[in-house]
């Protein structure tokens, strides 16, 4: 059983035909809703999106460890360089050069170099200006 | 470095060729940078050039990035070091999913001086210590 998801702006008339196939299916929307969003992510899936998909994992794995653990080292290693990889810690090391270093030769999907004591939220702005042009 | 412009973009656009190297200078990029005012970080780059560099391998947590129209989405930030006439300037480096210009902002431009004259095709940048 998947989550409870809600989404706005749904086309009213595809809902329904989707509704009436699943009834002669004899399948669940949600089964339907995956199906699609599955193709949909085949019909996209260049190289780029894949490997955007599979920092983005690695980087949620290895932010909720620091989160969790992060309170407890700035008690005692502030101003330190954290090094995170693959959902454990590889270190702390003096300098950010020894942390990338150690990064360098022991990750490939992600890794957080973070400096101890400097804000973790992921809420800091970025002015980005106009225009910032997408694909 | 190379500062030119741009006749490809209306009007003209200020760009810059410089070297991007991730932390360690252990990968490089060539890079044409857009040279943008309204960017407050060092540079904004395409996910090719940043994963190239192996930039996420030395990430810091993601950022909100905020266009002048108030709209916001996650950046991803790294570490990088951007290299100007043999100076190498170390900056933040930031990348989402989509982005298709490469822009200079000001975090690095205030390192610099800049000649900026379109009407006479000048641009130069300088590093300034």
């Amino acid at each position: 059983m998947g989550r409870l998801v809600a989404i706005k702006g749904i086309d009213r008339d595809l809902y329904k035909k989707i509704k009436a196939i699943a009834s002669l299916e004899e399948r669940t929307i949600g089964s339907i809703v995956n199906e699609a969003l599955r193709l949909w992510l085949l019909l996209r899936s260049d190289r780029k999106y894949s490997r955007w998909l599979k920092i983005e994992e690695a980087y949620r794995e290895n932010y909720r460890l620091l989160v969790k653990k992060y309170s407890e080292l700035c008690e005692r290693y502030k101003g330190k360089y954290l090094a995170i990889c693959n959902a454990k810690f590889l270190g702390v090391f003096d300098s950010f050069e020894e942390a990338a270093s150690s990064v360098h030769r022991n990750c490939s999907s992600h890794a957080f170099i973070i400096k101890i004591g400097e804000d973790i939220r992921e809420r800091e702005e970025i002015e980005l200006g106009f225009p910032v042009e997408f694909i | 470095m190379r500062a030119y412009f741009s006749n490809i973009i209306k009007p003209k656009a200020p760009i810059v060729t410089a070297t991007l190297y991730n932390p360690l200078l252990s990968k490089k990029a060539t890079v044409d940078f857009m040279v943008d005012t309204g960017f407050a970080g060092g540079v904004l780059i395409s996910l090719d050039i940043y994963t190239e560099l192996d930039l996420h391998l030395f990430e810091t947590v993601k950022k909100m990035g905020r266009v002048v129209t108030g709209m916001t989405f996650e950046l991803r930030a790294s570490r990088a070091i951007l290299e100007f006439n043999g100076v190498k300037i170390p900056c933040m480096a930031y990348t989402s999913l989509g982005v298709s210009r490469n822009l200079l902002g000001r975090e690095v431009l205030e390192k610099l001086k800049m000649t900026y004259i379109p009407k006479q095709n000048v641009l130069n940048l300088d590093f300034d210590p």
